[in-house]
């Protein structure tokens, strides 16, 4: 076993005091920011990777993959308390979680949350440690044309699952695509919609446009609708579960991840379609589906579980083609590259060792998560009773910081204010924007592919067809465009949001 | 609901068979977006004005695009630079029109019931979009900390807090203990005024 070899020299690594001091304080503020109404794990990814950036790569990576976790933890904390998804994927867990939370069960429901994480994370990041390498050798063979049909996919499937349409999806998407335009095209040397200003030469950079798009766009929306007064009134008791609690979870956590795992890692995934698939499953073989729609525990931990699975499953086509298939993969892959490190292929074999302290490191972030959250939900709950004003007035000067941190220049506070109000009108149109930072960080990848393939092929377009793989990849996107039991998918998530929201 | 019969003969647009919000806002299935629904009265109404105007401007960005695109010199590769550029123009003028075309009966309805009722919280909004403008501005004069401290203290009170003379006093805690922590322990270079910080 080579890979346990590999691991075992990641863990050397990442045990180190200082590393493990990384990693306490990134599940920290990781959880902590995470656990603000409205922050999902994309954008306190984004906003504390300022933290990360004067670090040794191999601490930065570290102390990122704990932030990434604490996020992710945080993220469904708020969700099952609050019924406020900071992402699409935590929307599912807090339909039931919400009921469990009024119903006075919210410290039951944060525990089944929290250990099905735990469990999920643990089985993912195993799964990652063996699929991982054998993707990538895998992922060697994939030539130009390979990869413009990938990433083709995984346009269309973000822009057919997220958003109550495709049209909405595509909107996004486009808006992604031409941001991606705009600077130094790298192969002619020229300029693209840069309208002469330098500071737009260098591109615009994914942190800027998460933040505007998150954070400024969630300030906004606070103002426009007068709810920045708001303060809640958290859930309070002790997360534990009870031996019938326990019996009704475990399966549902494995479950769960048996689906979240393998979706997350198809290059077409993201954490949705597992969290709402696992909620129909719980559904279905529950004992108790009558408390379904009322605080059914099943219905919190299967699809959680599920979510932190796919969160694993989705470093697969990250690292190993450098594909991110969801918005904290895309800010994932420029912090990667803020790093030296280039997502690809090449990765393992250029820096094996960086990537396996990662790996390490997922798995300790796991552990440490599980000991500092079950005793301290109380702590976490206690952050949403700040009020809503000052929660957001500090967000859009951590905004700030980070698209100037990001970008160094004056310019992208500039854009930071453009992007944000564009991120304001989305939201009122209900056009869902993870598909726009996927677009913003796919679309040069993906026109860099499409020339290199038409290069290799003398400008016939026939080698984007050439191979059987390539074939195989372009039918699933044709079916995937046509078939409309996908939309379906989109549809009953939207019903079960009106249903949660009615109440 | 009652089918307004009387608005269904052909001097109206196809599909606005009514223009009053309640009833519209009823009659669609699918639910607004979250914002929608606190921002306004009729949500739905709101929400479909927004994806119409989401539409104008991807069809306005459309022409930008290919404007750019054509301006640029051909290169030797088979595929040049203006090459994904114009298919993208062609895709956000399709998309945007389609947005406009499904969505142009609520932005008509909007346009008939105009309102001034969201007028000061827009003006609030376009208030810290115009904020964070100034503050990069007067940002690399009076350096982070104070800057920051006055951004903190313009958005808390858009976004109503009722506290005045402690504003400013958590906006610098808030803004000192990120200096400390980004510039001074992490070794960010946050632009610093003429006092340093």
């Amino acid at each position: 076993m080579d890979q346990l070899e590999l691991l075992r020299q990641g863990f050397e690594a990442a045990l180190t005091p200082g590393n493990l001091l990384w990693a306490l304080l990134g599940v920290t503020i990781g959880t902590a920011v995470g656990v603000l109404p409205g922050i999902g794990p994309a954008l306190t990814v984004a906003l504390l990777l300022p933290i990360t950036f004067q670090l040794e790569p191999a601490s930065a990576l570290i102390l990122f993959a704990g932030i990434y976790y604490g996020g992710m933890y945080g993220g469904s904390t708020t969700s099952i308390l609050l019924n406020t998804p900071g992402e699409s994927s935590s929307i599912v867990s807090a339909i039931e979680g919400n009921k469990m939370a009024k119903a006075g069960r919210g410290a039951a429901a944060l525990a089944t949350a929290a250990v099905g994480s735990f469990v999920a994370g643990t089985i993912g990041t195993i799964a990652l440690t063996f699929v991982a390498p054998a993707v990538a050798q895998f992922a060697i063979q994939l030539g130009p044309p390979e990869y413009v049909a990938l990433m083709v996919i995984a346009f269309v499937t973000v822009s057919a699952l997220l958003g109550p349409n495709m049209i909405k999806g595509a909107a996004s998407l486009l808006i992604g695509l031409t941001l991606g335009l705009v600077g130094i095209d790298a192969q002619s040397g020229q300029a693209r919609l840069t309208f002469g200003s330098s500071g737009l030469f260098d591109g615009i950079d994914v942190v800027l446009v998460v933040v505007g798009l998150f954070a400024i766009s969630e300030a906004l929306g606070h103002i426009l609708a007068r709810t920045g007064q708001t303060t809640v009134t958290p859930v309070k008791g002790r997360a534990l579960l009870t031996k019938e609690e326990f019996r009704r979870s475990w399966p549902a956590w494995l479950r769960g991840t048996a689906l979240g795992f393998p979706i997350g890692s198809l290059p077409a995934g993201g954490a949705e379609i597992p969290t709402f698939l696992s909620y129909a499953a719980e559904k279905r073989l529950s004992k108790h589906k009558d408390q379904f729609g009322h605080g059914a525990i099943e219905g919190v931990a299967g699809p959680e579980a599920a979510n932190n699975a796919a969160a694993a499953g989705v470093m697969v086509p990250l690292l190993t083609i450098g594909l991110p298939t969801s918005a904290t993969a895309a800010v994932m892959l420029t912090a990667f590259q803020s790093y030296g490190l280039q997502p690809g292929p090449a990765l393992f074999a250029e820096s094996g060792d960086l990537v396996w302290a990662l790996i390490a490191s997922l798995y300790i972030g796991n552990v440490m998560l599980l000991v500092l959250n079950l005793p301290l939900v109380k702590v976490w709950a206690k952050m949403l009773t700040i009020p809503a004003w000052a929660i957001y007035s500090s967000v859009v000067v951590f905004a700030c910081l980070g698209a100037y941190s990001a970008g160094g220049s004056i310019t992208d506070l500039y854009l930071l204010a453009a992007i944000g109000g564009l991120g304001l009108l989305l939201r009122l149109a209900d056009i869902p924007v993870a598909p726009a930072v996927v677009g913003l960080i796919l679309g040069p990848l993906l026109e860099q592919q499409l020339r290199r393939a038409l290069i290799l092929s003398e400008g016939d377009p026939a080698i984007l067809i050439s191979s059987p793989f390539t074939i195989g990849l372009w039918l699933v996107i044709a079916l995937v465009l046509a078939v409309p039991g996908v939309m379906a998918l989109g549809r009953r998530r939207r019903r079960a949001l009106a249903l949660s929201n009615a109440e | 609901m009652a089918e307004p019969t009387s608005m269904r003969s052909g001097h109206v647009p196809p599909g606005l068979d009514t223009t009053e919000m309640r009833s519209m806002s009823d009659r669609r299935t699918s639910p607004p977006s979250p914002v929608a629904q606190r921002a306004g009265k009729h949500p739905l109404v709101t929400s479909g004005a927004a994806t119409m105007v989401v539409g104008v401007l991807l069809v306005a960005t459309s022409a930008i695009v290919f404007g750019d695109a054509i301006a640029l010199r051909p290169s030797s590769e088979p595929l040049g630079p203006a090459a994904f550029p114009l298919i993208i123009a062609v895709l956000l003028a399709l998309v945007g029109i389609a947005l406009v075309v499904s969505n142009r009966r609520s932005a008509l309805v909007l346009a008939r019931n105009i309102t001034r009722e969201g007028a000061p919280q827009l003006a609030r909004v376009l208030i810290l979009l115009g904020s964070i403008v100034v503050y990069a501005l007067v940002l690399p004069i009076a350096g982070f900390t104070v800057t920051s401290a006055l951004l903190f203290t313009v958005a808390a009170r858009l976004l109503g807090s009722t506290h005045r003379w402690r504003l400013p006093l958590y906006g610098i805690v808030i803004s000192g203990l990120i200096t400390l922590l980004f510039d001074r322990l992490i070794g960010l270079a946050l632009p610093a005024g003429p006092w340093g910080f």
